[in-house]
């Protein structure tokens, strides 16, 4: 496990502050050694575009449909793409029925009143 | 009539005393307890009432293990022969109660001696422990005797004796006084509806001997007066019981009486009332007679379940710890009733074994919460936040035994409760079932509600911050651990007051109940 | 090796000694040790056993009970082994923390849920049932917060309740049959079934009866709900599979669970409620196994529920490394962390590849099996809703936790990295999702029964490829449009509210209200019957005079009520 090199704070609550940057000389922006390699994934170009990287790897998908010819219990399984169409539109009703419900039942956060503060009640 | 049954035994020496052990047991602690009021310090008055007691526990133990042996003890005042004489009988069903009310008793005593220093004017301690003996007596003498005028007697002799001993809570707070006032009107109105009961049977049987009026009954066809005279002892008695709804004495009386006597009469009292009515509905009338039956089915029963219930519901409001209790208490006798008006040899039993246990766990919770009040003032369950840091040894007796009252397996409590439920079945008592579990479902809120003060809240800091530490005194510790042991041996050996229990049920139903 | 025990010991033994140790050791690190070591003490008593039975019945006559505390067969066998697994996992996890109480009540419960499965009799059943639900609710309490004190109450009712219903119907069943055995029990036992199905019903955390969970779930302590989520519901799914296998309702009470949760995800903010509401769903697969009923899907449950432990865990674990470092786990107040908690994150990432079941990774091989056997039974509508709550999965477990606590929008929070220990329990716990997606031959071996099913068919990859990279790209896309509902500080209600609302308010009502009527019935009696009152009083005691001074005189009203009662009764009464 990678012990970074920092001082450590002791408050296990953290904030925003609570680490900094190491002892070689990078700046004081509390990255963590291990994600350096990785920050691009945070930029927002990748962030936007990720999900045509996605959709390139679903359309090979489901050409592998063509190499073998999928079957299945049921009649959509065993159609080309069966499987993607299903969970691209189980997936986009599960989230647009999040609209309504939240209508429905959101309330505001202190709704309970004994769930406000984290003080003696 | 006392005195001359001991002139004139004819027996001297060791041999007499355990032949009159029926008797002594009785009249020990009275004559001590007149004893008792005129030694002149509290402590002197409470190493004698400790004696006193002792020797009616070591009696009675004798006795147990006469009865166990399958002997029935009689004896008769002053020899007396039956039916003119007074006459002391001990079987299986009364041993259990005189040895609970005996051991309970003295284990109130040993815990109590602390308590009362602190809640009782000094110069009236002496007339307190004195009080409390003849309390005791009266107790025992109610379970002792076999004659139903001699009951009514001793039922008077203990209750005047504890409407003295829950006045004597004045000191500490006012309300002791009309608790004790309110508790006077209605035992005294419980009392003259008893003696108005053995009267219509004297008049109707010309015997006061209870096997006697017993055997006359049986003989006789339907009668209105014997009907009369059964409502009347039912409700006399149920008013002791404090059978719901005649139960509102008693929530003030425990609440408010001295921590020994609140903690004495909620293991002792109600139970021995109870054992009256057991044994005139079981042993006196006659078991499946139809007004019986439709006693049981249409209040005994009804008024068991809604006790459990409704009072149980009572208790989870009460900020008053000691009022919790009292109402949980009442609860508990719906319990004990629903056994008793199943009717069956099993229910019997089963009320009889949670009457035992039921002593057990509220004895070890009164005491406890007493202990708490001595060390830190406890009245209120807000009072009793971090009782689990600030006094561990009692926070964790009060536990165990609150766990009992739940009905948690490995606690007596669960043994029961199972029993209840087993009996309840076989009658097919469907609702009763409900309402036991609905009544242990509230029964786990409102100890929940002490459990959780005492564990998850921060115990009261001195100025630097550090957890204050109350000691407390070891002898009542002492008292109150034999209890909670008491609560979890009695899971694993039940077979004590079960057996006991069992034999006197099937003695009292046989076989054929209703 | 083998003959070192003469007899087989039950292995929840040594957690539950364990457990009572820690309650009694002060100091932290003789605390930490038995921790680890318990588990291991345990699975080393589990390895013991060699052959299936049923080992050390008690025989109690003063109760004439017969007790079979340790049956050791097929399924009860990878329950068994799954809680110890979770067991040492959370102990590693918990190792930074310094809670006496927390340390012993989690061993005692994890002995206790092992206890349950164990147990070959209803009666030792009810015992460690109980059990868990009076340890677990410490890890609740122990937040120290108001909410999850009053949280802790409503969840011990529910249990406690759960297993009162447990011991009525277990009562009823002796009555009807003569034994205490837990064997298969069937709805067709009438109300004595009836009443088992609905306790173990509540801990299933069934539609209607499931709002505990994720009331209780996201309030308890960081490590607590970790070491929640891995027994109480697994143990009732035992349970289920050992006295219900096979009941038709099963499959629609689990279809049901598997796809309601997935909507309530969508818009909840808490994290932790989030994964409370997939371990309903996953819970969901589940039941639908056991109601399918055929030896593939009691297979399949038992895997599931295996493979969940181990899953579900991880997630709750980073999101558990999540708060300890932030301080909260609310989406909102997330986002960005993989850049200074990039192990987290990464372990994260494999725990929501594994509930998402990609292909090699654990719930891939696990929950196949369940669909394989609704798919054999021809419940098209069911296979059908178990797909849709697979996309779900993926939106609220594969994509949602590790999207907004550690990408999405940069909340510019940089904490440290979680200590060493969460870092090594959720890398265990990782290494086994994929080694049990891998190496499935020997996580098939544990099955009750033998397996004869190959998950790695080119067809069924490119299926599950398809679902999966379909329903990715439908997130991608729903959130670039604008359509994905953005988090929210919101409460979401749930069916707890009709107690936690009207209900409580209600009973408030009726207090206060009986309250008055209770005055004011006395006020009408002291009025109105109070003359009679005080003339019988007057008439049966002498200090009747004394009674009208105070309001005891209303007592005597009722004493003499009564009295009228039970004459009038006692007269009726046919003779």
């Amino acid at each position: 496990m990678a012990k970074a090199s920092k001082p450590a704070s002791k408050k296990p609550t953290a904030d925003k502050n609570t680490s900094s940057g190491g002892a070689d000389g990078k700046p004081d922006d509390g990255i963590h050694p291990a994600a350096r390699p990785f920050l691009w994934l945070g930029s927002h170009g990748v962030q936007r575009n990720f999900m045509w990287f996605i959709g390139v790897l679903m359309v090979i998908s489901i050409a592998m449909n063509y190499i073998k010819k999928p079957y299945g219990y049921f009649e959509w399984e065993a159609a080309i793409g069966g499987y993607a169409i299903f969970g691209f539109l189980a997936f986009t009703f599960a989230v647009l029925m999040g609209w309504p419900l939240r209508k429905l039942t959101g309330r505001s956060e202190d709704y309970y009143e004994d769930e406000g503060g984290e003080d003696d009640g | 009539m006392i005195l001359e049954s001991i002139g004139s035994s004819s027996a001297i020496g060791i041999d007499a005393l355990w032949s009159n052990a029926a008797a002594l047991v009785v009249v020990i602690p009275l004559i001590g307890g007149a004893v008792a009021a005129l030694l002149g310090r509290g402590r002197i008055a409470w190493a004698w009432a400790v004696l006193c007691v002792l020797a009616s526990f070591i009696l009675s133990l004798f006795m147990l293990n006469l009865v166990l042996g399958g002997e029935t003890i009689g004896y008769e005042m002053g020899n007396w022969e039956v039916p003119l004489g007074i006459a002391y009988q001990i079987d299986s069903l009364n041993a259990l109660i005189i040895t609970l009310v005996s051991a309970m008793a003295l284990l109130a005593l040993l815990f109590g001696l602390p308590t009362v220093e602190h809640e009782i004017d000094p110069k009236k301690q002496s007339m307190f422990f004195g009080t409390f003996l003849v309390c005791v007596a009266g107790l025992l003498g109610m379970a002792a005797t076999a004659d139903a005028f001699n009951v009514f007697v001793f039922l008077e002799i203990s209750s005047i004796s504890t409407y003295v001993l829950v006045a004597m809570g004045a000191k500490q707070n006012r309300q002791a006084l009309t608790a004790s006032y309110n508790y006077l009107i209605l035992g005294t109105i419980g009392a003259t509806f008893f003696v108005i009961g053995v009267g219509l049977l004297y008049m109707v049987t010309g015997t006061l001997n209870m096997s006697d009026i017993s055997s006359i009954l049986a003989g006789m066809g339907d009668d209105r007066v014997v009907r009369a005279a059964f409502a009347f002892i039912v409700i006399g008695l149920g008013l002791k019981t404090a059978m719901f709804p005649l139960h509102t004495w008693l929530p003030n009386a425990y609440a408010f009486s001295p921590s020994i006597v609140g903690m004495f009469l909620a293991s002792t009292a109600t139970k021995v009332a109870l054992y009256l009515l057991i044994r005139f509905l079981f042993s006196v009338f006659q078991t499946g007679s139809s007004f019986e039956t439709a006693m049981f089915d249409f209040v005994l029963a009804p008024m068991a379940v809604t006790a459990m219930i409704v009072c149980s519901v009572q208790a989870s409001f009460q900020p008053d710890v000691r009022r919790l209790l009292a109402y949980s208490s009442v609860a508990q006798v719906g319990y004990m009733l629903l056994g008793v008006s199943l009717g069956t040899a099993a229910g019997l039993s089963a009320g009889l074994l949670h009457l035992f246990n039921h002593a057990l766990m509220k004895g070890a919770l009164f005491m406890a919460i007493g202990l708490a009040g001595l060390g830190l003032g406890v009245v209120r369950i807000s009072e009793m936040r971090g009782m689990g840091k600030t006094m561990p040894f009692t926070a964790a007796g009060l536990t165990v035994a609150g766990l009992s009252l739940m009905g948690v397996p490995l606690t007596a409590g669960f043994i029961s409760k199972y029993y209840l439920v087993i009996a309840a079945l076989e009658r097919g008592w469907w609702w009763a079932v409900v309402a036991i579990v609905v009544s242990s479902v509230l029964a786990i809120f409102y100890v929940g509600k002490m459990i959780e003060a005492m564990y998850l809240h921060e115990p009261a800091k001195h100025a630097d911050g550090s957890v204050m530490k109350v000691k407390t005194p070891v002898l009542s510790l002492i008292a109150l651990y034999i209890l909670v042991l008491a609560n979890v041996w009695f899971f694993f050996d039940p077979s004590l007051p079960f057996g006991l229990a069992e034999t006197a049920a099937s003695a009292l139903i046989g076989g054929e109940g209703s | 090796m083998a003959e070192l025990l003469s007899s087989p010991v039950n292995p929840a033994f040594a957690l539950l000694i364990a457990g009572f140790l820690m309650a009694l050791l002060p100091d932290w690190r003789q605390r930490k040790f038995v921790a680890l070591a318990a588990p291991l003490v345990a699975l080393w008593l589990w390895m013991q056993v060699s052959v299936f039975g049923s080992y050390g019945g008690i025989h109690i006559a003063a109760i004439g009970l017969d007790l079979q505390p340790f049956r050791f067969d097929g399924l009860s066998r990878i329950w068994a082994l799954i809680f110890i697994i979770a067991a040492f996992i959370n102990a590693i996890y918990s190792l930074h923390e310094r809670d006496r109480v927390q340390d012993a009540m989690a061993a005692i419960y994890g002995g206790s849920a092992m206890g349950a499965v164990f147990a070959g009799d209803l009666l030792s059943l009810f015992v460690f049932w109980e059990l868990t639900a009076i340890t677990s609710v410490f890890l609740i309490w122990r937040a120290g917060t108001a909410a999850s004190r009053k949280a802790g109450m409503r969840y011990l009712v529910m249990h406690v309740g759960s297993g009162v219903l447990l011991l009525a119907g277990a009562v009823l069943l002796h009555s009807q049959t003569g034994s205490w055995a837990f064997e298969h029990i069937g709805l067709e036992t009438g109300l004595a079934g009836w009443l088992l199905f609905l306790g173990f019903g509540i801990k299933a955390a069934f539609p209607l009866l499931h709002s505990w969970l994720q009331d209780a779930y996201p309030k308890a302590t960081i490590s607590g709900t970790v070491v929640l989520s891995s027994f109480t519901t697994k143990m009732a799914v035992y349970a289920l599979a050992r006295g219900f296998a096979g009941e038709d309702i099963l499959i629609y009470i689990g279809m049901i669970m598997t796809a309601f949760p997935v909507f309530f995800a969508v818009i909840e903010n808490d994290l932790r409620r989030v994964l409370s509401f997939s371990v309903n769903n996953q819970l969901g697969f589940m039941v639908v196994g056991i109601g399918i009923g055929t030896t593939l899907g009691i297979n399949g449950a038992a895997a599931h529920a295996f493979a969940d432990v181990i899953f579900k865990g991880l997630l709750f674990m980073s999101v558990g490394a999540v708060m300890l470092r932030t301080g909260t786990a609310k989406a909102t107040e997330l986002g960005g962390l993989f850049r200074s908690m990039p192990f987290s994150a990464f372990f994260c990432l494999i725990g929501a590849a594994a509930i998402s079941a990609f292909p090699l990774f654990s719930a891939f091989v696990s929950k196949s099996l369940i669909l394989a056997a609704v798919a054999d039974e021809g419940h098209w509508f069911v296979f059908g809703v178990l797909i849709f709550a697979s996309a779900g999965v993926l939106e609220h477990a594969g994509i949602k936790i590790p999207y907004f606590a550690f990408f999405a929008h940069d909340s510019k929070k940089r904490p440290k990295e979680a200590p060493w220990n969460m870092l090594l329990a959720m890398g265990i716990a990782a290494f086994l999702c994929i080694f049990l997606g891998v190496n499935y031959g020997w996580f098939y071996s544990l099955l009750p029964y033998p397996v004869i099913y190959e998950p790695y068919t080119f067809v069924h990859i490119v299926g599950q490829m398809q679902l999966l990279l379909a329903a990715i790209f439908a997130f991608g896309l729903l959130i670039r449009i604008g359509l994905y509902p953005p988090e929210v500080r919101m409460t979401i209600l749930d069916v707890d509210w009709l107690w936690r609302k009207p209900l409580k308010h209600l009973a408030l009502w009726l207090n206060a209200i009986s309250d008055r009527l209770f005055a004011a019935v006395e006020n009408a009696i002291d009025s109105k019957i109070q003359n009679a009152g005080r003339s019988l009083t007057a008439l049966l005691s002498p200090q009747g005079a004394f009674a009208r001074i105070v309001p005891g005189g209303v007592l005597t009203g009722w004493a003499a009520a009564f009295l009228l009662i039970a004459l009038f009764i006692a007269y009726l009464a046919k003779s």
